[in-house]
């Protein structure tokens, strides 16, 4: 019995705003090995991860970054959930060292709680740059909890913010055995059990709200006595590189352009690194295919079908998709240069105006972006919006962001049908599609969801980024992309391979196989967009995931080498069909998990089913008044 | 200096001495956040908004008592951008029109 809590794990919550760096120090500390978790009473993932301590091991769970542990956003209503649902060891309370003149208060709230509590005091480089100074000893003794600085970005302090923690979650030998150390607040506000499920975690959560509600008076006046005895902020701002920068970056005129140029020529060093990267990656998985594989395979004696199945279905898929991971590798470590340098924020300050008056907000625009990377955590991203009104448009806007998948499609097909000068001009024609078809909807439907939301974003100083940490993170969306995605590609390809060589003996893809009587099926409602029988079978899997799309052309056209693929493509289809093709990729239906994800965070289906809905009758549109016109105009 | 030095019970801010209601500069000698100028600096002397704005708010920095400066105004009737403290932020206009402000000084 009395071994029991030192053998369970310690529960740990990470709290702390929005910007203090929550989420590198929580990496830091773990080692990055982090998981979701499941928690009872929250429809939101969590991230998790084990930390061995001293003989002590603890999970740690990432909280959602809030501003408020009585704020009203749905992020701030999960941490209180959390807090007053789950058994907690122990409270670390992440704060931005250089801005402890307003964030004090989170961990004041915190201190109500009565849990156990350590204090970390992120960014302890920037607040030296910036001049703020802190007795830490005095601070720690006003609070009554152990604080420490930190700095998670170049990894100081974290040996000691490890002894802190192992040191509160152990306060002595003093402690009594048998679970003393352990407090929870649904134990000591309700009287029922702890674990006894949702209903209890509601009234908890009131009651925790109550509590914090009685001691929000006298915080404001303990704040200032607490930040007036311990905290000294420079008589000036000292933070010249941002107000520089600004000056530029933020130029009433010069500003939006500067900002979309920095966006093309991001785009335009994508892909002149990654493209020739994946067309080498390419040509070098073909050759080891044709060259290695199949000629093993030969040798094993498999039936020719086994044999078709394992290397014109599996491999040529998968093979196909993977080429195209360095280009999503460099895509997710621009975008987090633009992020983590402050620029984004400042994109939303920027667009603010013009997407005030299509009904959305800065937000939204910076979700749009995100949305170029995938549409799913862009859509998980609308949770800081309360305004539903607001986070419905947002949401049925994001799906329209040319995401890597899609552009996986983009690029192979760009290469297929137009010399490289041109393709790029495709490609860039694609993105103000992309734009215009959200802006569009925007327009459309803004009166719909009438919105009022106040808005107040942080501007964070601007950050130089270090190289680890950027790499660390576009290696980790790459992963999360490949993981993600590899189930559906598996999947995909089987079954388009399938399809194409189902039933036995018939020609492969031909019209007599199931794909072929497919296409033929759906091809009188998509004979005016000009996309063939062939590429309609594309379409329906890309409905699924558009990481199938291109595994399933080079399965139907039996090429893996991209540049084959592409010739063998180009003889069979013109260019204006194959222009209709990637208008109607961009704009249906991104992906299952994104209608999977819209679905859960919008808890509509009405509105689910009406964004399908909206995104098919707009792909359809566009697609057919292009291929019309270019019949019109005679481009055939 | 950049401690609050005014009373800031928020229990009491609505009530004493703005009314809640919106339409402020008729009733009330303040001036809003919003009519600052760029490189002007003021104190916040009253909040006239719904509660859940108020927390962020807070949050943020933006409590009575507070001196905050302005330091550019967005292109199109666009956001505000301000310094709280030691943290900038942006407000959008309308927001901005909910906030009384005094003290207001020219800042280098």
């Amino acid at each position: 019995m009395s071994s029991s809590t030192a053998c369970r794990p310690a529960t740990i919550a990470v709290l702390g705003m929005p910007n203090t760096g929550k989420s590198t120090l929580f990496n830091k500390l773990t080692g990055s090995h982090a998981h979701i978790g499941n928690w009872p009473g929250l429809t939101v993932d969590l991230m998790q991860a084990s930390l061995e301590l001293a003989g002590r091991s603890a999970q740690l769970i990432d909280l959602p970054g809030i501003y408020d542990l009585r704020g009203h956003s749905d992020d701030e209503a999960v941490v209180r959930r959390f807090l007053a649902a789950t058994a907690i060891d122990l409270v670390v309370v992440i704060l931005n060292a250089s801005q402890l003149d307003r964030q004090l208060r989170l961990a004041l709230q915190v201190q109500e709680l009565g849990l156990p509590t350590v204090v970390l005091l992120n960014m302890a480089d920037e607040a030296k740059r910036f001049g703020v100074t802190i007795d830490l000893p005095a601070l720690s003794e006003q609070l009554g909890l152990p604080v420490l600085l930190v700095s998670a970005k170049y990894g100081r302090g974290l040996g000691e913010a490890r002894q802190a923690i192992r040191k509160a979650l152990d306060p002595g030998p003093l402690q009594p055995e048998g679970g003393g150390a352990q407090a929870s607040l649904a134990a000591t506000q309700a009287p029922g059990p702890v674990a006894s499920g949702a209903p209890s975690s509601t009234d908890a959560a009131q009651s925790l709200e109550q509590r914090l509600a009685l001691v929000d008076g006298d915080l404001p006046q303990r704040m200032a006595a607490i930040l007036a005895a311990t905290v000294q902020l420079p008589p000036q701002w000292r933070d010249r590189l941002t107000r520089r920068l600004d000056r530029v970056l933020l130029h009433p005129v010069l500003g939006l352009p500067l900002f979309f140029a920095t966006m093309l020529l991001m785009f335009q060093g994508i892909y002149a690194i990654g493209v020739p990267l994946q067309g080498l990656l390419s040509s070098w998985l073909s050759q080891f295919g044709q060259g290695v594989l199949a000629p093993l395979l030969a040798g094993w004696g498999l039936p020719a079908f086994v044999q078709g199945f394992l290397m014109e279905g599996l491999y040529q898929g998968i093979g196909t998709v993977s080429a195209f991971l360095p280009v999503i590798f460099l895509f997710f470590l621009a975008m987090g240069v633009v992020e983590d340098s402050g620029y984004l924020s400042r994109a939303a300050y920027l667009m603010d105006a013009l997407m005030e008056r299509l009904g959305l907000d800065g937000r939204s625009f910076v979700l749009c972006l995100m949305g170029f990377g995938c549409n799913v955590p862009a859509i998980l991203g609308t949770r800081v919006m309360r305004s539903t009104g607001l986070r419905l448009l947002t949401m049925l806007v994001i799906p329209f962001s040319l995401c890597s998948a899609r552009l996986n499609v983009f690029l192979f097909m760009a290469a297929a049908f137009f010399s490289p000068s041109q393709g790029a001009l495709v490609i860039f024609a694609l993105y103000l599609m992309s734009f215009a078809a959200a802006i569009f909807t925007a327009l459309l439907f803004q009166g719909r969801f009438a919105a009022q939301e106040a808005l107040v974003l942080e501007l964070p100083p601007y950050r130089l980024p270090t190289p680890t940490q950027i790499l660390t993170r576009a290696w980790a969306e790459v992963r999360h992309f490949w993981f993600w995605a590899r189930r559906f590609i598996i999947i995909g390809v089987v079954a388009v391979w399938l399809l194409n060589n189902l039933p036995l003996g018939v020609p492969p893809a031909s019209a007599q196989t199931l794909s072929g009587q497919l296409g033929h099926l759906l091809h009188p409602l998509l004979a005016p967009t000009g996309i063939d029988p062939t590429l309609t079978v594309a379409l329906v899997f890309g409905f699924i995931a558009k990481e199938i799309v291109l595994g399933g052309l080079a399965v139907i056209y039996g090429q893996a080498d991209t540049s084959l693929l592409g010739q063998a493509m180009a003889a069979q289809v013109s260019w204006p069909q194959a222009v209709s093709f990637m208008l109607f990729t961009l704009l249906y239906v991104p992906c299952l998990s994104t209608v999977a994800v819209i679905r859960s965070e919008s808890k509509r289906l009405d509105f689910t089913l009406f964004t399908i809905g909206w995104s098919l009758v707009l792909a359809w549109t566009v697609s057919t008044v292009f291929f019309q016109f270019s019949r019109l105009v005679g481009w055939h | 200096m950049a401690t609050p030095t005014a009373p800031s019970r928020q229990a009491r801010t609505l009530g004493q001495s703005q009314p809640p209601a919106p339409g402020g500069p008729d009733q009330t000698p303040d001036i809003l956040l919003s009519e600052l100028a760029a490189g002007q600096s003021a104190t916040i002397c009253s909040l006239a908004v719904e509660p859940g704005l108020r927390h962020r708010l807070q949050a943020l920095g933006l409590h009575r008592g507070q001196r905050v400066q302005l330091l550019r105004r967005g292109w199109w009737a666009g956001p505000l951008h301000l310094r709280v403290g030691m943290t900038e932020l942006m407000l959008r206009r309308v927001d901005a029109a909910r906030v009384g402000i005094d003290n207001v000084m020219v800042t280098a």
